[in-house]
């Protein structure tokens, strides 16, 4: 009985393992998307720049690739915190000007130098993305940071020393693209100022969050709001800033609307500085334009029409 | 016992035989190409898995849209998030059969026509192609090239740019086979 069923199931076996070794015939494209190691993947597009509105994103810009920014932040609209009808709601104004340009020096690190115009600051800026948010969960977020440092050559008597006109921006940025239509960030971080009025810290802690929500093909609602602890005993009345926009992209441009009570664009500055509130009709309209321009040799590298 | 061993030995020698019929791509690169009023695209992808059975003639391809590189950074992130869909369709598949019976033992360059199924961007349609087939000894090269029609794929660009993209993209393709042998 043994002598039969033994050389049965080796037979048996046999051919099991023989199919097993042989092609599934039938689904050419299932054998090879079995073979083919499913590579990991980072998720693209959280944000659609280095900024919501007022706070950072995880986005860098990407190798070889020179952003040239023109941020502008218009006058508070009501009249209340001095806008109204004899400025045209802020249009006459400009709170803050920023000429910046960000460079990509890999596709994980930027670093960046720019103007703003509200306290005539000079920034250089550094940003590295840690890790990306993968297509296979591996890292279910992005972590990003980021930091800058700013010069003020503001003509103050308050700058008794060069050394004071030094401030530092520290973040960490943890952003996640829940869906192809939702993505969350947050960030925190330390900001230090060289000088301080008498009332104030040096260092100080903030906390900061926004969205991005699409809700159609191109078009998204944005927004963010920053909390800096320990400001409500100042004598200077201190306000969280919030932004709210539209996003709506254009082919290769990303044409934003926003409102925010922030009184300037650099975080040195907004973080700590914000003396504007929506409920006094501080909010000013601000926009950006932005170019990017490809550097290096693949990317300069013209097509040939007749290849 | 003895007939019981032959078998088992003539078994694993077809197995052996039917691996050599199997090839893999062992290398390859696709690119394609727009040729658009205000700006000329390409992108390129080193990532061509493919198969081709000699036994059957069948032929599949599997390229990760993810793969294809770009001259301009923002370009790339456009192509997989707003016209491709990468994260919902992440790969280019194509599932055919060569219609010609050719002789693979015979080194030569052929011309042949194929006759299958490409699926790009969850759209599925039958294609009717041609393609150049080198076989050398051990290795055979494939050589295609062909287009594609934006729209039969649901893939709609922008009102606003367009201008700068194709309506028909032409692909070329080229891989490198080697017979395949399981690990």
């Amino acid at each position: 009985m043994i002598k039969r069923i033994l050389p049965a199931s080796l037979l048996l076996f046999v051919l099991f393992v023989n199919n097993s070794r042989c092609f599934a015939q039938d689904d050419l494209l299932k054998t090879l998307q079995s073979m083919v190691i499913d590579h990991r993947e980072n998720i693209i597009a959280t944000f659609k720049g280095d900024k919501i509105i007022n706070i950072q994103t995880n986005e860098t810009v990407r190798k070889n690739n020179l952003d040239f920014r023109i941020g502008h932040l218009f006058g508070n609209i009501g009249k209340e915190s001095g806008g109204g009808i004899h400025n045209f709601y802020g249009f006459d104004q400009s709170a803050d000007i920023r000429i910046a340009f960000h460079y990509g020096i890999t596709d994980k690190l930027m670093v960046g130098i720019s103007r703003a115009k509200r306290n005539e600051n000079f920034e250089g800026l550094v940003k590295y993305r840690v890790f990306e948010q993968t297509t296979d969960n591996h890292f279910p977020f992005a972590l990003t940071l980021f930091g800058n440092s700013t010069y003020s050559i503001k003509d103050n008597s308050i700058f008794r020393k060069d050394i004071y006109r030094i401030t530092y921006c520290a973040q960490l940025i943890l952003a996640r693209k829940f869906s192809k239509n939702f993505s969350l960030v947050l960030t925190s971080g330390l900001i230090h100022r060289n000088f301080v009025n008498a009332d104030d810290e040096n260092n100080t802690y903030n906390l900061s969050g926004g969205f991005r929500y699409k809700f159609t093909r191109s078009a998204s609602f944005i927004a963010d709001y920053s909390h800096t602890f320990g400001r409500e005993f100042l004598s200077l009345p201190h306000y969280d800033a919030l932004g709210l926009g539209f996003e709506v992209e254009t082919g290769g441009h990303v044409f934003s609307l926003m409102f925010s009570n922030a009184s300037g664009m650099l975080e040195n500055d907004y973080l700590v500085n914000t003396v504007d509130s929506w409920g006094k009709g501080g909010i000013k309209l601000s926009f950006i334009i932005s170019r990017m321009f490809p550097f290096g040799k693949e990317n300069t590298k013209s097509v040939k029409k007749s290849e | 016992m003895r007939k019981i061993i032959l078998y088992i030995i003539f078994l694993f020698c077809c197995s052996a035989v039917s691996a050599q019929t199997v090839f893999i791509a062992d290398s390859g690169e696709v690119t394609f190409y727009s040729y658009a009023l205000l700006e000329d695209i390409k992108a390129t992808s080193k990532s061509v898995n493919s198969i081709l059975n000699t036994l059957n003639n069948e032929i599949a391809f599997m390229i990760p849209m993810r793969s294809f590189q770009f001259a301009k950074a923002l370009m790339q992130e456009h192509f997989n998030e707003k016209y491709m869909e990468s994260d919902k369709y992440p790969q280019a598949l194509y599932k055919g059969t060569i219609n010609e019976k050719l002789d693979y033992s015979k080194p030569g360059t052929y011309t042949v026509t194929t006759k299958g199924q490409f699926t790009i961007h969850g759209v599925a349609k039958e294609i009717n192609e041609k393609g150049e087939l080198k076989i050398d000894n051990g290795s055979i090269i494939l050589n295609t090239e062909f287009f594609v029609a934006l729209q039969d794929y649901n893939i709609t660009k922008p009102s606003l740019v367009f201008n700068n993209i194709a309506d028909t993209i032409q692909v070329k393709l080229k891989a490198f086979y080697i017979p395949f042998k399981k690990k």
